[in-house]
């Protein structure tokens, strides 16, 4: 009875799981895998051999995996001193500046996106301020992908670094310290052990979504072409009147299927370490 | 568990209450439906389906005070495509359809429209002569012209100076690299490259081979073109960053009145689009004799000065033109001349086979990689600078642990 109950609790649950979770990654499946033609509905592996035949698919599929990555390890660079730094701060000061950092994100990830465009446009302040030294404009550029990816993503990794930062008890650094630990011992004994769960969930927060956004491609280098870039192009602008693009349903499938991989590959790395860590996927 | 024993000790308000809810629904659908039925007896109803955001509502309100009889019930689309899905598929019996070009030419080779009676549109006349006969209506016997404008290239008079824009080269002119914006649409860009090789008359063209070759003219010009984008282009020409910008009449009309640079508009030397959208009657009207009242109602000279300055896009009703006034029809933008109209054609439907080929040659412009060595430059620096950072880490690392080990030898 105790666990019919149980069950019938957990129904609304299992429906938003079905609904949001289960049905649309099968749309993706079967999008891949069938063709809706008038005469009735026909399993092909066609798409998915295209998808993958097809040089131009496969550079933007490894501009993006490339994008992503360069901009995680920038991330990483300026997010965990960062993280390091906000932890040993007064809490006042902790307060306020975590503040600062959480700031912009209430802000419309679009609407942030056009503010730092507006920054390296035609008419923006960065381009001005570079053609005095002889500098071209950045918008349009690969470099303004990877600011744009950083800008928006770099809270998404400092916060779980700094979460788990929070967690290490006191006493444990004050007890490497007694055991005559200088700072460098101190943090890659203790500090970088503990945090490591940390940086893992960072990461995913931050390289999944670089892999798949096309807002910022779109807005700020329009001749480049990236995973998420093709699919919206697949899926929005070049949507007949039919239906979809069957291509389109292929590379999700495959994105799908990669972000999977890398997702898998993170926790496995995280499995070791289950005590600490702060926001995990 | 708790939960069902408490749901049981209710179960008798509940089922009052259910009853009450009932009863009172009951009464207002009965409500509802007599004042349904006698709405029906007194007003006709006239079922138009239009663009979203694409009339005065000002104009209806008028109609139905002008024709007590009649009620106007109004619907909105936000693309052909999905517009045909309505109509085909569910029962509205839609009176009214303001459709474009293409979808018009589809809608007559499906047989799906009833030919207008021309003499309950006593307006007609006053509509401009060389926007009846069209490439979707070539009789002339289905639709009467609602809105239009056609595809031209803004130009920066500031940046082109005495170079003279009038023909479609001046898109591959090397002089502008960099200061070149495309439509980022398949139909009319294509159009460009086209009409540029083959001349106006391929402008709907079907061979392949033609689409090919201007698949590869849009691939030489793309290292000329700055940006490829619908409304994300016109906000640079407004502010006079760029030469040259192709887009249409109506945003080149807003374009030109918004920016404080000397801009010009032309339709080039060798012909263009123009777009029509355009009244047409579907085989699902039951209110022939209200669609037709309805159609000449917006050609009235007052109406159509009214909805021309709601929407801003060129008129075909001359007289309205002519009330608009100066600015409107001294502006070539908004109303060319006759020359430039014959040298302009309109997009019929294509074939899906052929509208294959169109987006395949598109995509494989589109997604070749320019090679832009500037951003590539860059792109490079960067990696270098991260390689470097990770030696220089890995270095640090090794010589640490040696200091270590030596460290722990000694003791």
């Amino acid at each position: 009875m105790t666990k019919v109950t149980k069950v019938l609790k957990n129904i609304p649950l299992y429906i938003w799981i079905l609904m949001f979770t289960i049905v649309p990654l099968l749309m993706i499946l079967v999008y891949a895998v069938f063709e809706f033609r008038p005469d009735g509905v026909h399993f092909t592996l066609e798409h998915l051999k295209n998808v993958i035949t097809n040089q131009d698919y496969l550079r933007a599929l490894k501009d993006s995996l490339l994008y992503a990555l360069v901009s995680t390890v920038i991330c990483l660079l300026i997010g965990y001193p960062l993280a390091y730094i906000l932890s040993r701060l007064s809490d006042k000061m902790r307060g306020f500046l975590s503040m600062l950092l959480l700031l912009p994100m209430w802000m419309n990830f679009i609407i942030r996106t056009y503010a730092m465009l507006s920054l390296i446009d035609e008419e923006g302040i960065v381009t001005k301020l570079s053609a005095l030294f002889g500098g071209t404009m950045l918008k349009g550029t690969k470099a303004a992908i990877i600011i744009g990816m950083v800008y928006n993503f770099l809270p998404f990794l400092v916060l779980p670094i700094y979460t788990s930062m929070m967690k290490i008890d006191k006493s444990l650094i004050e007890a490497a310290q007694d055991l005559g630990g200088n700072s460098y011992h101190v943090f890659k004994g203790v500090v970088l052990p503990l945090t490591v769960p940390g940086i893992v969930s960072g990461i995913t927060m931050v390289f999944v979504p670089c892999v798949t956004t096309f807002v910022i491609p779109q807005l700020m280098a329009n001749n480049v072409w990236t995973i998420g870039k093709l699919i919206e192009y697949k899926f929005v602008s070049n949507a007949s009147a039919d239906g979809v693009d069957p291509d389109g349903g292929a590379l999700s499938f495959i994105l799908m299927i990669i972000v999977f991989i890398s997702m898998s590959i993170f926790n496995l790395i995280d499995k070791d370490d289950e005590s600490a860590g702060g926001m995990t996927l | 568990m708790s939960f069902f024993k408490k749901s049981s000790g209710r179960t008798g308000r509940i089922v009052n209450f259910t009853r009450i809810v009932c009863l009172v629904l009951t009464l207002v659908l009965a409500a509802g439906l007599t004042a349904g039925l006698s709405g029906c007896t007194a007003k006709e109803k006239i079922y138009v389906f239009n663009w979203g955001d694409y009339i005065d509502p000002g104009t209806i309100k008028e109609f139905e005070k002008e024709y007590p009889q009649y009620k106007v019930v109004y619907d909105t689309f936000d693309t052909n495509e999905t517009m045909y899905q309505k109509l085909v598929s569910t029962n509205t019996p839609y009176d009214v359809l303001i459709p474009s070009d293409y979808m018009i030419s589809k809608l007559i080779s499906e047989n799906r429209l009833i030919e207008i009676d021309y003499s309950k549109i006593t307006n007609y006349d006053k509509i401009r002569d060389n926007l009846k006969v069209t490439t979707f209506d070539p009789d002339a016997k289905y639709t009467v012209p609602y809105m239009w404008g056609t595809l031209g290239i803004i130009y920066n008079k500031e940046k082109t100076g005495d170079d003279v824009i009038d023909s479609w080269d001046d898109l591959w002119n090397e002089k502008y690299k960099g200061d070149i914006l495309m439509l980022d649409s398949i139909r009319d860009t294509m159009a460009i490259a086209l009409i540029k090789l083959y001349g106006l008359e391929e402008i709907n063209c079907t061979d392949p081979e033609k689409i090919e070759a201007a698949g590869k003219l849009l691939e030489d010009q793309k290292k000329l073109v700055a940006l490829y984008g619908m409304d994300d282009i016109k906000d640079p020409m407004i502010r006079g960053n760029y030469a040259m910008c192709v887009h249409y009449s109506g945003d080149a009309y807003a374009i030109m009145s918004e920016s404080e640079h000397d801009l010009g508009y032309v339709i080039p030397n060798e012909g263009s689009n123009r777009w029509i959208d355009s009244m047409v009657i579907p085989t699902s009207s039951k209110n022939v004799e209200g669609a037709h009242l309805f159609i000449n109602f917006m050609c009235r000279t007052d109406i159509a000065v009214k909805n021309a300055e709601y929407i801003g896009y060129s008129t075909p009703q001359t007289e309205a033109m002519e009330e608009l006034g100066e600015g409107y029809k001294d502006d070539i933008v908004y109303n060319p001349s006759d020359e430039d109209l014959t040298n302009t054609k309109e997009f019929i439907a294509l074939d899906p086979s052929v509208m294959e080929t169109y987006n395949r040659v598109w995509e494989t412009f589109r997604l070749t990689d320019d090679n832009d060595s500037s951003s590539s430059n860059l792109w490079w620096i960067l990696l270098v600078v991260l390689a470097v950072a990770a030696l220089g880490a890995v270095i640090f690392f090794v010589i640490r642990k040696k200091k270590r080990d030596k460290l722990r030898y000694e003791d």
